[in-house]
């Protein structure tokens, strides 16, 4: 019997409901205990309240926290006094990363550095950080064991440590057009440490086996490869953000896949070394990406990883589907030629799975 | 002349001797951190290299010592705090866009801000996984206490930097808003002698005795180090175009006339040594600038006056000279 494969719009939506379930609580209770610093400068005050109010809708780590916790056999009400400190962290590491790669804009909204200038937002990010540890050594009081917050810090200094490494690395890619994908591969992979450090925290705090922390563990190692691929992805079709990775970042995956042929090199470099990108540039970029085979390569390769993270959860106790949803959602998107949407307005994917 | 040299070696050898064995365990913590960016590594070198914070863990172990406490018992917690002030005192120069400090480049100057980003961040959290091993050496209570200083006056120490943010460039600032922000910035001296207080047990009420005697030093090195960059041409320039301009030039800025003519020196593209020279004799010839140095003795004899009732004389005398050593010559 032939069984109607889920369309992208109802995985969007399954998914949505259930990271809305799972991390709103978190979420909610991460912007109260922020917001109950008195802090006596006006600018600061108004950045994190407008970072934590109308920016920051990261449902998705907490809920990812909730889902592997209850997939060990776990209660997911225990991951709460972490999943607040980690939001906290997340949105400080957010707001840095910002100020490195100078983004003004993510989506439609200004970021903390954008609306407030580099100066407020490094302090805000410090403060958040900040407070995330304050807020982890309290999670002992709040039920969590001390030796168990002892392991988790541990795993999100080395996530931490990880993920700057990644940042900086990063940096020695700007401007250039001769990355080879696996140099990249390197640095996305460092990247991912962040939702390794959710999934591997959640099975411990729900106590799962040595093989079933080390199974969320790759799995969300494998999870944080596909959301950035994704991105990477999901960037080459959009205007702004391409001109942005040429401009201040590392290019995209599939970019520098099509510029591993000569011919596409030869093709797009004058156009990637230019001061600006028009819209007609980023047409071109984006067609002589998909010519190369860069798109397929990276459609193929999100495939694979994601084959490779179901293998890491089938012999979960729960929340099983769940997890394989997720995991579908962020590597299924593309199954639309790119000549026809280059041009189309920004895609829909609202959930904001990655920062 | 001698004596205030003796005063100063003799400040900087007592400092050194309670400092020198948290300020290598602190550089060894940071550099056991080894990351596959050459540019990182190297930064985390350049800072331990050139890092001789001996102010910081100092005031942690007098203030141990003070209420009986053992200085070793404040080792650990001396790391701690070294690698937290080294994380602001980074990200610090970023804000403040310092290129030189002590004569020598900051990591922002040479290695960029991004990467000094990263590095305070990595001070930072390196600093507050440590504060966490502590949990197993510390009562929960006496944990608690700690943590909940470090919050509140690490998070005053921001709310300074970023009060301060809001007023670059602003020459019209009083005295006094600006005398508030540098108060606000003592915060973190006061921290560490609550912190080194408790660690060694003391009982409350000498725990905040300690406290205020440090955010008064605290006061009284930020005044001490603005009078210093007047006498700077470099740091004045830097001061006027990314920071707040220093206590004494505000305090002159009292007097119109000597507003009108230091101004007219500070606008020069240039501040060369010998319109430094004239601005530091404008300066110090201003009335108002009296008001200021009046303040500061004000400030000192509380101190002074705090501590009297600390019964180690030794320990005593020793948070004297420190509080001496920074009024000296202002």
């Amino acid at each position: 019997m032939n069984q109607k494969q889920p369309s992208q719009e109802e995985i969007t939506e399954q998914v949505q409901k259930i990271l809305e379930e799972r991390g709103r609580k978190a979420l909610e209770m991460a912007r109260q205990t922020i917001l109950q610093e008195e802090i006596e400068c006006k600018e600061v005050r108004e950045a994190l309240k407008y970072f934590m109010t109308e920016y920051w809708h990261d449902v998705a780590r907490p809920a990812l926290l909730s889902l592997a916790c209850e997939a060990v056999g776990g209660d997911p009400d225990i991951t709460t006094p972490i999943a607040i400190p980690m939001t906290l962290i997340s949105g400080a590491i957010d707001i840095h990363d910002d100020i490195i790669d100078q983004s003004k804009v993510k989506g439609s909204r200004p970021t903390v550095l954008g609306k407030f200038g580099k100066d407020i937002a490094l302090l805000v990010g410090d403060a958040l950080l900040f407070k995330g540890f304050t807020l982890l050594h309290e999670a002992v009081e709040k039920g969590i064991p001390a030796e168990k917050v002892a392991v988790i810090i541990n795993i999100i200094k080395n996530a931490f440590f990880e993920l700057g490494d990644a940042e900086a690395l990063e940096l020695q890619f700007r401007g250039r057009i001769d990355i080879a994908p696996e140099e990249y591969l390197n640095v996305v992979r460092k990247k991912a440490a962040d939702v390794e450090a959710h999934t591997r925290i959640s099975a411990i705090l729900g106590g799962g086996s040595e093989e079933e922390i080390e199974a969320l563990g790759e799995y969300g190692r494998l999870l944080g490869i596909i959301i950035t691929l994704r991105d990477d992805w999901i960037d080459m079709v959009d205007f702004e953000e391409i001109s942005h990775r040429i401009k201040r970042e590392c290019l995209p995956l599939p970019l520098l896949y099509a510029l591993q042929s000569p011919k596409t090199k030869s093709k797009l470099s004058y156009i990637l070394f230019k001061e600006t990108t028009t819209k007609m540039d980023a047409k071109i970029i984006s067609e002589a990406t998909d010519e190369a085979g860069g798109l397929r390569h990276v459609d193929q390769l999100m495939q694979e990883i994601a084959r490779n993270a179901r293998s890491f959860i089938k012999h979960l106790k729960k929340n099983r589907l769940a997890l394989q949803l997720l995991t579908d959602f962020c590597a299924r998107l593309i199954s639309f030629s790119i000549r026809e949407d280059v041009n189309a307005d920004p895609i829909d994917l609202t959930i904001n799975v990655s920062s | 002349m001698k004596t205030k040299e003796k005063l100063i070696e003799q400040v900087q050898r007592l400092l050194e001797e309670r400092s020198q064995k948290s300020l290598e365990i602190a550089k060894k913590e940071i550099l056991q951190e080894k990351m596959e960016c050459k540019e990182i590594n190297d930064a985390f070198m350049y800072y331990v290299r050139n890092w001789n914070d001996v102010v910081h863990p100092g005031l942690i172990s007098i203030a141990c010592e003070a209420v009986g406490g053992s200085v070793d018992k404040a080792i650990p917690m001396q790391v701690v705090m070294l690698l937290l002030t080294a994380a602001f005192d980074i990200h610090d120069d970023i804000i403040d866009a310092s290129k030189i400090k002590y004569g020598k480049p900051t990591v922002f100057a040479r290695f960029g801000k991004d990467i000094a980003l990263l590095v305070g961040d990595a001070f930072l959290m390196k600093a507050l996984v440590l504060l966490h091993k502590l949990e197993k050496h510390f009562p929960t209570e006496k944990m608690n206490t700690i943590w909940d200083i470090i919050n509140s006056r690490f998070f005053e120490l921001g709310d300074a930097e970023a009060l301060e943010t809001s007023l670059k460039g602003n020459i019209d600032i009083s005295p006094e808003e600006y005398f508030q922000i540098l108060k606000m910035k003592a915060s973190t001296f006061e921290a560490h002698m609550r912190i080194g207080a408790i660690v060694g047990d003391g009982e409350q009420d000498i725990v905040d005795l300690l406290g205020n005697y440090g955010r008064k030093l605290g006061i009284l090195i930020g005044i001490r180090e603005d009078f210093i960059d007047v006498f700077e041409p470099e740091e004045l320039q830097n001061r006027i175009k990314n920071e707040c301009l220093p206590l004494p030039i505000l305090y002159a800025f009292k007097n119109p006339q000597t507003k009108k003519i230091i101004l007219n020196y500070l606008s020069k593209r240039e501040i060369s040594d010998k319109d430094a020279e004239r601005i530091v004799d404008i300066i110090f010839e201003e009335e108002n600038v009296e008001m200021l140095r009046n303040k500061v003795k004000c400030l000192a004899e509380e101190a002074y006056a705090g501590i009297s009732s600390i019964s180690n004389r030794n320990l005593g005398s020793q948070m004297e000279i420190l509080i001496k050593s920074m009024i000296e010559d202002l």
